[in-house]
């Protein structure tokens, strides 16, 4: 046991690395390209402050499209996409494409699905006050939503790391992809244990951290 | 200071045009505390939202001082809209911001200067006896408290006009008539025209210099109410109200 932990140990840090690099980047993408999707298709919805039917037909659907694809298809799918960006399609960088795509529309619907529990009468008591739509935006919708969204980017950062095991089986390396070379193809079990030792850990990290972030931000 | 002339709401329900109001003609004049009573669904709230256009016309048109506000586009009727304080039965607060930070929401908004936003807000506190709580979330706070904060909030920005919709509904009487001494120091003390949206006759009558009694979106009935007897109703609507309370 103790011997192929320590055979494993520098495996195991460049892994752990490489789950880093593909959290930190889809869950950066989906902040900055996903936050924004969400609030536009919660604005642009019937009864919303930018009502547009077509636009919020066009938007609400394209989440449920990129949505519907069973990861590993996403993964294939997106390899010329994943080549022309990173110039391949193997390692942790170009995984974090697929991850990045599929983390896009997710977040944007945990935003959309915050950003609707804040009351009516919130952002219309702004309006009268005479604020524009993105004053109401960013200082009324995303500040009363805000513990609901950190909530959120918490179910994800989990969901994502679930999905980094599925990208390292083509190729993406990290944390998941080692317990499938050790533990599974050759049978090291005691390496299987580790890894899922350490998955536990991490997971149980990005929840507590999660729950406290959130909790120190709803005043309400 | 508020004319409405002809003013009329209608909303599509399915395959039929359902009129909130009526066409509606009222004149407020400056500094006047205006009631607005009636049933539930008698179309009140939403003649108080015509005023500030949270609800737009679909006819007639809307003056506040000397500015027809229907014919604004968004930004002129932003700006508008700031010279409007507005107060709701559920105080509609930021829950996520103190009292403070809420008092001194309309004034960012505003674009005002951060030095002067804090000391106005302040100031907005005091007037409403809170200056003591500006620290406190609205989670902190009692129905009344909260209720306190949002006229420091409608008044931050120094409005001609407060609308109030059933600012008392949510509470119970003896916050009721602390409220309505704030209001009444207000008008007296700010010379702020109000116009007061309730249910209660009593509300109105502690309040109100004249008020308007509705029922099925029409105006059925203006009656003074600064005489100390009050005035005999000749429309059914009121004398229900009348005999409610």
């Amino acid at each position: 046991m103790s011997d192929s932990i320590v055979e494993i140990l520098p495996d195991l840090w460049l892994a752990l690395g490489q789950t880093a690099l593909m959290l930190a980047v889809s869950l950066a993408a989906a902040v900055l390209l996903g936050g924004p999707l969400g609030v536009l298709v919660l604005l642009t919805d019937r009864g919303q402050l930018l009502q547009r039917p077509w636009l919020f037909a066009l938007l609400n659907g394209f989440i449920n499209v990129v949505r519907s694809f069973p990861f590993v298809i996403l993964i294939v799918a997106l390899v010329p996409l994943t080549r022309w960006l990173i110039g391949s399609s193997i390692g942790p960088l170009a995984a974090s494409v697929p991850l990045s795509f599929a983390a896009i529309p997710y977040f944007a619907r945990l935003v959309e699905q915050s950003l609707r529990e804040v009351p009516r009468g919130v952002v219309e008591a702004a309006e009268a006050m005479g604020a524009s739509v993105p004053q109401i935006v960013f200082r009324v919708l995303l500040v009363e939503a805000r513990s609901g969204l950190v909530l959120g980017l918490t179910v994800m950062a989990v969901s994502l790391l679930s999905y980094t095991a599925v990208a390292g089986v083509v190729g993406g390396g990290g944390i998941g992809d080692l317990a499938i070379r050790y533990g599974y193809y050759r049978f090291q079990t005691d390496v299987m244990l580790i890894t899922v030792a350490v998955l536990v850990a991490i997971v149980q990290a990005i929840q507590f951290s999660g729950n406290r972030i959130a909790a120190r931000l709803d005043k309400r | 200071m508020i004319r409405l002339e002809g003013v009329a709401k209608s909303f599509a329900a399915g395959q039929r045009l359902f009129e909130a109001v009526a066409p509606t003609s009222l004149h407020i004049g400056q500094g006047e505390v205006f009631g607005i009573i009636g049933f539930s669904g008698a179309g009140k709230s939403t003649l108080l939202r015509l005023i500030n256009l949270l609800e737009r016309p679909t006819a007639g048109e809307v003056w506040v001082g000397q500015q027809r506000l229907d014919l604004l586009d968004a930004a002129a009727l932003r700006q508008a809209r700031r010279r409007i304080g507005m107060i709701f039965q559920q105080f509609n607060l930021l829950h996520n911001r103190s009292a403070l930070d809420n008092v001194c929401f309309p004034l960012r908004i505003a674009g005002l200067k951060e030095a002067a936003i804090a000391a106005r807000a302040r100031q907005c506190l005091d007037i409403v006896g809170l200056a003591d709580k500006a620290g406190h979330y609205p989670a902190q706070l009692s129905g009344g408290q909260k209720q306190r904060v949002a006229i420091a909030r409608a008044l931050a920005t120094e409005p001609q006009v407060l609308l109030c919709d059933e600012p008392t509904s949510a509470l119970d009487p003896h916050t009721t008539r602390e409220l309505l001494a704030v209001l009444r120091d207000i008008n007296r003390r700010l010379g702020v025209t109000i116009v007061i949206v309730s249910h209660s006759l009593s509300v109105v009558r502690a309040l109100c210099d004249r008020v308007a009694v509705m029922e099925n979106g029409r105006v059925v009935e203006e009656l003074p109410l600064r005489q100390a007897q009050l005035p005999e109703p000749r429309s059914d609507a009121a004398r229900r109200l009348f005999e409610a309370a």
